[in-house]
C-alpha cells in the first residue's frame, strides 16, 4: 500500500453573491461542495468534468489560492488549511501548480531565467549567476536550452512557455504538482509531447500529480485514479481501468460514451445524450444534483442527496441507484 | 545579464522611435529637450545678471541689446526668462517625483490589499478631488507662506491623489492575472508580488501621467507666483514675472509677454510629449 501524499476532507468553496442596493449577500454560488479523495504518492489523480463544474476552483482551495469556505487539506501529514500565511508560504515549495493557459501565467516583463529562477530566490535566496546552473539544468528537462534563457514569453511559442511553466513549477523539486488543464490551451501535437513529458518527469522523480482535464482521452492517458466532477460534487471515484471498465454513474457513462469514437460502423453504438444545460451551481437542484439530466431519476433522487459511497475496490459512487440501472458502456468497445 | 540589457535598450530605442514618428511627439521632444538645455546652460547664455537693476534703463522695449526689453526695475527680460526656466523646471520636476511616489506607493496598496485601506485611502483621495486643484493649492501655499519650497509642497500636496487613482485602477486589472497568481503559488510574498510583478506592470501609466503632469505642474506654479502665493520677489520665477508686468500690459507689453510665452511653450511641450509617449505605450501594448 503506498504512503498517502494529499487527503481532502469535505472541502467547501462557497462565494458569495452579492445584490441589491446594498450589496447585501442574497446567495452562494457552491463552487466546491463537500469533496473528499486522497492521492496517493507517486501516482496521478485525474480529475474529469465539464467546463464550470468546479474543477479550477477545487483544486486552487486545495494549494489555498483560494481560501477554503470549509473542510481540510492534509498535505504529507500537515493539515495546510490550518497554516499561517508565513507557513504556508514555505510550504508552497513542496506542492507546485501548472496553470491552464501559459499565455497568461508567465509575466511579461520577465525573462524566462527570471521566471524560472524566481522560486529559487525566493526560498533559498540565491539568483543571478549562481541559479543559473540549476535553471539550465531543469530547462533541459522540459526540453529548453540556453537559447531560452533570455527570450521573453512573447517570443515563445505555446508549447515552449508550458515547458517553461513546467521548469518553473519542478525547479524547487516540489513532491505534488497540480496540472489544471496543461494542454488544454495548446495545438493537438503540441498536446502530446506536453504529455509525454510530465509522464516521463514523474516517472523520473516519483512526483506525485493531480491532473485536472476536461478532456476524458487525456485523463486515460494519464491517470491512475479517476474523480469525475458535477457540479461542485464528485459523483465517481475509481482506479482508472475499473472506472472505464465498469462506469456505475449515470454522469460517468454519458461522458464516456461521448467521447467519439473513429469508427464509421460504431455509430449504431448506445449512446447517453444528456437532455438540458448544467444547472448553475448559485441554485443547485435539490436532492441529486444530477436528477434533472438523469434518464433514470426517481422520487428518490429528487428528494435525497446521494452520498459518495465505496461499492467495492476503491471504487465510490454517489448514486442511490447504481444496482438497478442498466451498465452502458461503449468506451472500451473501441479497443 | 547581457540579453536582458539588449532587449530594453532594442525597446526603449522602439519607443523612441515611436514617440518622434509624430509630428507632436517630435515637437513635444524637442521643446523638452530645449527646456532641459537652457535650464542646464542659460545662466552662461544670458547676457546679463537677472538681478541687477538698472533705473536708467527701465521699461525698455526690445532691442538688440536686451532682445526681451527690460522690466519696470530695467532687469534684462531675457537674462531673467532664461534664469527662470531652472526654476520651473526644477519644480515642476520635483514636484512630480514626489506626488508620483506617493501616488505610486498608495495606489499599489490600496488596489492590491483591496478592503478598508483601499476605502479609506479612495476617500481621501475624493476630498481632494472635490475641490479645484488651484484652490487647494492657494490654500495649502497660504498656510504655508510664499517661498519656492512652500510653493513645491503645496502642488505636491494636491497632485499626488491623480496618481494614486491611476495606479489603483491598474492595479485591480493587474492583480487578477494569473501570472500574480502564479507568484503566488511559488510562494512569493506581498512585497515582491507588489514590487516585482505588478509595478513593471503599472508603471508606464505613471510615466505617461508625470509627463503631461509636468506642463500643468509649470502652469501651477506660475498661478501661484502670479497671484503672490509661490516664489517672491525678485526670484526670476515666469509667473510672477507676468504678474510684475501686469500693470504695464497696456503700454509695455513685453514685461508680461516674454514670460508668459515661455510658460505656455513648455507646458505645451510636455503635454504634446505626453500624449506621444501614451500613443507610443497603446501601440507597444498592443492595445
Amino acid at each position: 500500500m503506498a504512503r498517502e501524499l494529499v487527503r481532502v476532507e469535505e472541502l467547501r468553496k462557497y462565494f458569495p453573491v452579492r445584490g441589491g442596493v446594498f450589496h447585501r449577500v442574497v446567495g452562494y454560488v457552491k463552487a466546491v461542495d463537500g469533496v473528499s479523495f486522497r492521492i496517493e504518492e507517486g501516482t496521478t489523480f485525474g480529475l474529469v468534468g465539464e467546463s464550470g463544474c468546479g474543477k479550477t476552483t477545487l483544486v486552487r482551495t486545495i494549494l489555498r489560492l483560494i481560501e477554503p469556505t470549509a473542510g481540510r487539506v492534509i498535505f504529507d501529514g500537515v493539515d495546510i488549511t490550518a497554516l499561517r500565511a508565513g507557513e504556508l508560504r514555505r510550504m508552497r515549495r513542496h506542492m507546485q501548480i501548472v496553470f491552464q493557459d501559459p499565455y497568461t501565467s508567465l509575466h511579461p516583463r520577465m525573462q524566462v531565467s527570471e521566471i524560472v529562477a524566481e522560486p529559487l530566490r525566493i526560498h533559498f535566496g540565491v539568483g543571478g549567476e549562481e541559479a543559473r546552473g540549476e535553471v539550465l539544468r531543469v530547462l533541459r528537462e522540459v526540453g529548453l536550452g540556453e537559447e531560452h534563457l533570455d527570450r521573453y514569453p512573447h517570443e515563445l511559442s505555446g508549447g515552449q512557455r508550458q515547458r517553461v511553466a513546467i521548469a518553473r513549477a519542478l525547479i524547487l523539486r516540489p513532491k505534488f504538482l497540480v496540472l489544471d488543464e496543461p494542454t488544454s490551451a495548446l495545438d493537438v501535437s503540441v498536446q502530446a509531447k506536453i504529455l509525454r513529458l510530465l509522464k516521463e518527469l514523474q516517472s523520473r522523480y516519483g512526483l506525485t500529480y493531480l491532473f485536472v482535464s476536461h478532456n476524458i482521452l487525456v485523463i486515460e492517458y494519464m491517470s491512475d485514479y479517476v474523480g469525475v466532477m458535477y457540479l461542485g460534487k464528485l459523483v465517481e471515484v475509481a482506479p482508472k481501468d475499473e472506472l472505464f471498465k465498469n462506469p456505475l454513474h449515470p454522469y460517468t457513462m454519458a461522458l464516456l460514451s461521448a467521447v467519439p469514437i473513429p469508427d464509421p460502423r460504431a455509430r449504431s453504438r448506445k449512446r447517453i445524450i444528456l437532455k438540458g444545460e448544467v444547472p448553475s451551481p448559485l441554485n443547485p437542484p435539490s436532492g441529486c444534483r444530477f436528477h434533472p439530466r438523469c434518464p433514470w431519476a426517481s422520487e428518490e433522487c429528487r428528494s435525497y442527496e446521494p452520498e459518495l459511497v465505496e461499492v467495492g475496490g476503491e471504487h465510490y459512487v454517489a448514486c442511490h441507484r447504481w444496482e438497478e440501472i442498466p451498465r452502458v458502456n461503449t468506451y472500451m468497445a473501441r479497443r | 545579464m547581457e540579453g536582458a540589457r539588449r532587449t530594453s535598450i532594442r525597446g526603449s530605442l522602439l519607443m523612441a522611435r515611436l514617440v518622434l514618428s509624430s509630428p507632436t511627439g517630435f515637437a513635444g521632444a524637442v521643446i523638452v529637450a530645449g527646456l532641459l538645455i537652457l535650464s542646464l546652460i542659460g545662466p552662461v547664455l544670458a547676457p546679463y545678471d537677472p538681478y541687477k537693476q538698472d533705473m536708467s534703463e527701465r521699461l525698455m522695449p526690445p532691442s538688440w541689446e536686451h532682445p526681451f526689453g527690460t522690466d519696470q526695475l530695467g532687469r534684462d527680460i531675457l537674462s531673467r526668462v532664461l534664469y527662470g526656466c531652472r526654476i520651473s523646471l526644477s519644480i515642476a520636476l520635483l514636484v512630480v517625483a514626489i506626488s508620483a511616489t506617493i501616488g505610486l506607493l498608495l495606489g499599489l496598496v490600496s488596489g492590491y490589499f483591496g478592503g478598508l485601506v483601499d476605502e479609506a485611502l479612495m476617500r481621501v483621495t475624493d476630498l481632494f478631488f472635490a475641490f479645484p486643484r488651484l484652490i487647494l493649492a492657494m490654500a495649502v501655499a497660504a498656510a504655508l507662506g510664499p517661498s519656492i519650497i512652500n510653493t513645491m509642497l503645496a502642488i505636491a500636496t494636491v497632485s499626488w491623489p491623480v496618481y494614486a487613482r491611476l495606479v489603483r485602477a491598474c492595479v485591480l486589472q493587474v492583480r487578477n492575472e494569473t501570472y500574480i497568481e502564479a507568484a503566488r503559488a511559488i510562494g512569493a510574498g506581498h512585497v515582491r508580488i507588489l514590487f516585482r510583478h505588478v509595478l513593471p506592470m503599472v508603471v508606464h501609466v505613471v510615466l505617461v501621467q508625470a509627463t503631461l503632469d509636468l506642463g500643468s505642474i509649470i502652469l501651477l506654479a506660475a498661478g501661484l507666483s502670479f497671484i503672490g502665493l509661490g516664489a517672491p520677489p525678485p526670484t526670476p520665477e515666469w509667473g510672477l514675472m507676468v504678474s510684475e508686468g501686469r500693470l504695464y500690459i497696456r503700454s509695455q507689453w513685453w514685461v508680461s509677454t516674454f514670460p508668459g510665452l515661455a510658460i505656455m511653450i513648455s507646458a505645451l511641450g510636455f503635454n504634446m510629449l505626453g500624449d506621444a509617449l501614451r500613443d507610443a505605450f497603446d501601440v507597444r501594448l498592443g492595445r
